[in-house]
């Protein structure tokens, strides 16, 4: 039925071994995560604001709820204004309402 | 089939994993565990005794045990596992994941554009503590915007494990479609969980962008994966800007494997004529597209060496952007294998590389064999290698050569990969297609030409001039193939449903 010389079947039957060996190892690992219980961890916000006096466009288009036109309002706005003082003059921006701007606050800041 | 080892060991790799769908819970990991130990030993103290043929039949049973250990591998999750932590009802919670794929798909959805992706849980925050968890997903956001392979963000959104039965809306044609009260119609013998499932993908996320906040990016992201994918939204943005929605969406089915923009009249052609096979990327796009390269090189007078390195190069970038679906990496495996047999100056046995692409595939996953795509593939493989010579032995030597390499071949390769896939077809998708054998033989040209145009407008369809002309031309040839499917789909007597 097979018909195979014998290097070719030690050498089969090796990876075999090597092969229950690692898939023995990997269901441990999975059965011993199972004994801990579920556990509880702590998220830290990692992002740092975004500095909305010197981001690009695109890392503007990161932040939630703006797309690339608000995205680009946002840069022509801030060449007119030439700086944000305030984060708060981002309401300014049309687009930007009390809903889309409490979203932004924490995320966004002006450098100072 | 004595000369074929890879053939076999992959014919017994199966029958292992159907074993271990078959065997009850009460069979343990351990069982497996002693029985593949027991069957080893055995293997190797029946030599001493000069007993080859007992030792191999060990061997065969030692790698069924071994391929039924892997499928219980394989199923089994740790308990904080997201499958273990969601029940069936909806959860609305923030989900903290890392993107784990490029777009899978993109398309409008009632009325806004929704891209999914493949997302990687880390923790979700039922109601106070954030738990640890894990688990791939899969996760619709609407948005405009593309997110990208390693970013980790923060998600709000609902989650539910995926339907049993996926509910398919179907508009009659009298039915006023702007009503949204779209009649439901389940879609026979398909289990979506169980699809998704065996992808390892264990719920649906539904989101909007507004509620995402991207922490980092490239998060424990693979240098190889991030190129691949960000060449890969390259070329889909380059096609969505550059092409009308159809033909670009045709395009995007057949070079990138994301069919889900394609208008369902059109797949409703392709499927009734037969070819739905075109849409997904196979063998067949695979075997065109190291065709239409290894030319080029050839053209281009390199070295035949190194234009079949460069090839199978090519290939495996090529599996990587169409995000590895099994039917591609079976071709890609098979190809390689047979140009490194030209290489090497020796002649493939295509049964052993079949083999060969089976087990490769089911060791990475070996749910795999559960796949459509999957058994489709490899059973028309299969039926062509079998069949067609068979075909053809009766066919007189003395015919013009040109009638039998154009004519009598391309059709018994159709015929056989016909009756290898029709039953599997029947019993997935309710329909049978008798067309498809003719079908096969006007359309398999036109997917020729149309993956040529089109890669090479992939390739330079950024210039200025010359882009919007590569554009066009790829836009006709594909017509061509849209209205080929439409004749054949309009037959009568060219396909029945059950």
């Amino acid at each position: 039925m097979l018909n195979i010389s014998r290097f070719e079947r030690y050498f089969i039957l090796s990876l075999i071994i090597s092969g229950t060996f690692l898939i023995s190892l990997s269901y441990r690992h999975k059965i011993i995560s199972a004994n801990n219980r579920i556990e509880a961890i702590e998220i830290k916000d990692e992002q740092a604001p975004i500095n909305i006096n010197t981001a690009t466009a695109e890392q503007l288009e990161y932040l939630p709820g703006i797309g690339p036109v608000l995205a680009n309002d946002i840069i022509l706005y801030r060449e007119k204004l030439r700086l944000f003082k305030g984060i708060k003059e981002l309401r300014g921006v049309k687009g930007i309402g009390d809903r889309k701007f409490e979203g932004l606050r924490g995320l966004i800041t002006t450098g100072d | 089939m004595t000369k074929r080892p890879l053939a076999v060991i992959a014919v017994f790799f199966i029958l292992g994993i159907v074993l271990a769908w078959f065997l009850p819970e009460s069979v343990k990991f351990s069982h497996l565990f002693i029985s593949t130990l027991i069957f080893i030993t055995l293997t190797l103290t029946f030599p001493l005794k000069g007993r080859v043929k007992t030792a191999n039949i060990f061997l065969l049973l030692s790698i069924v045990s071994f391929a039924a250990l892997l499928y219980l591998n394989s199923n089994t999750y740790p308990n904080n596992h997201i499958s273990h932590v969601l029940k069936e009802e909806k959860l609305k919670a923030d989900i903290l994941g890392v993107i784990k794929s490029p777009a899978l798909s993109r398309k409008p959805y009632y009325g806004k554009v929704a891209s999914t992706y493949l997302f990687e849980i880390e923790a979700i925050k039922d109601r106070k503590d954030w738990l640890k968890t894990g688990g791939l997903v899969q996760i619709r956001i609407e948005t405009e915007k593309d997110y990208h392979y390693g970013d980790r963000m923060l998600v709000r959104g609902t989650m539910r494990r995926p339907q049993i039965r996926r509910l398919k809306p179907v508009a009659t044609e009298n039915e006023v479609v702007a009503t949204f009260r779209l009649r439901k119609k389940e879609t026979p013998g398909f289990n979506y969980r169980e699809y998704l499932e065996n992808q390892n993908i264990f719920a649906l996320i539904n989101t909007k962008e507004n509620n995402i906040t991207v922490l980092s990016h490239d998060y424990k992201s693979n240098p190889i994966l991030k190129y691949t994918y960000s060449l890969r939204e390259k070329l889909k943005n380059q096609i969505i800007q550059k092409m009308p929605l159809e033909s670009g969406a045709f395009l995007r089915a057949i070079l990138l494997g994301d069919r889900s923009e394609l208008p369902k009249d059109i797949q409703t052609a392709f499927k009734n004529s037969g070819t739905m096979h075109i849409l997904a990327i196979s063998g067949l796009h695979v075997a065109l597209i190291a065709v239409i390269i290894i030319n080029l090189l050839k053209v281009l007078r390199i070295k035949r060496e190194i234009s079949y390195i460069f090839t199978m190069l090519f290939l495996m970038l090529f599996a990587l952007i169409a995000l590895s679906s099994p039917s591609v990496v079976r071709a890609v495996v098979m190809s390689c294998i047979f140009l490194i047999g030209m290489l090497l100056g020796r002649k493939v046995d295509t049964y052993n590389s079949l083999g060969a692409a089976a087990i490769f595939i089911l060791i990475r996953n070996p749910k795999d064999l559960f796949n459509v795509g999957f058994q489709l593939s490899f059973l028309a493989v299969f039926s062509i290698l079998y069949f067609v010579h068979r075909f053809m032995s009766p066919i007189k030597s003395d015919i013009n050569f040109y009638v039998k390499k154009y004519i009598f071949v391309p059709l018994a390769v159709s015929i056989s990969a016909w009756l290898g896939t029709a039953p599997l077809i029947l019993y997935y998708f309710k329909i049978i297609t008798p067309v498809s054998i003719i079908a096969n033989l006007l359309i398999i040209p036109a997917l020729f030409a149309s993956l040529a145009t089109g890669m090479t407008f992939l390739l330079l369809g950024w210039m200025p001039f010359l882009g919007p002309i590569f554009a066009a031309l790829s836009n006709i040839v594909i017509h061509l193939l849209f209205s080929l499917a439409g004749f054949f789909s309009s037959l009568k007597f060219g396909h029945f449903y059950l």
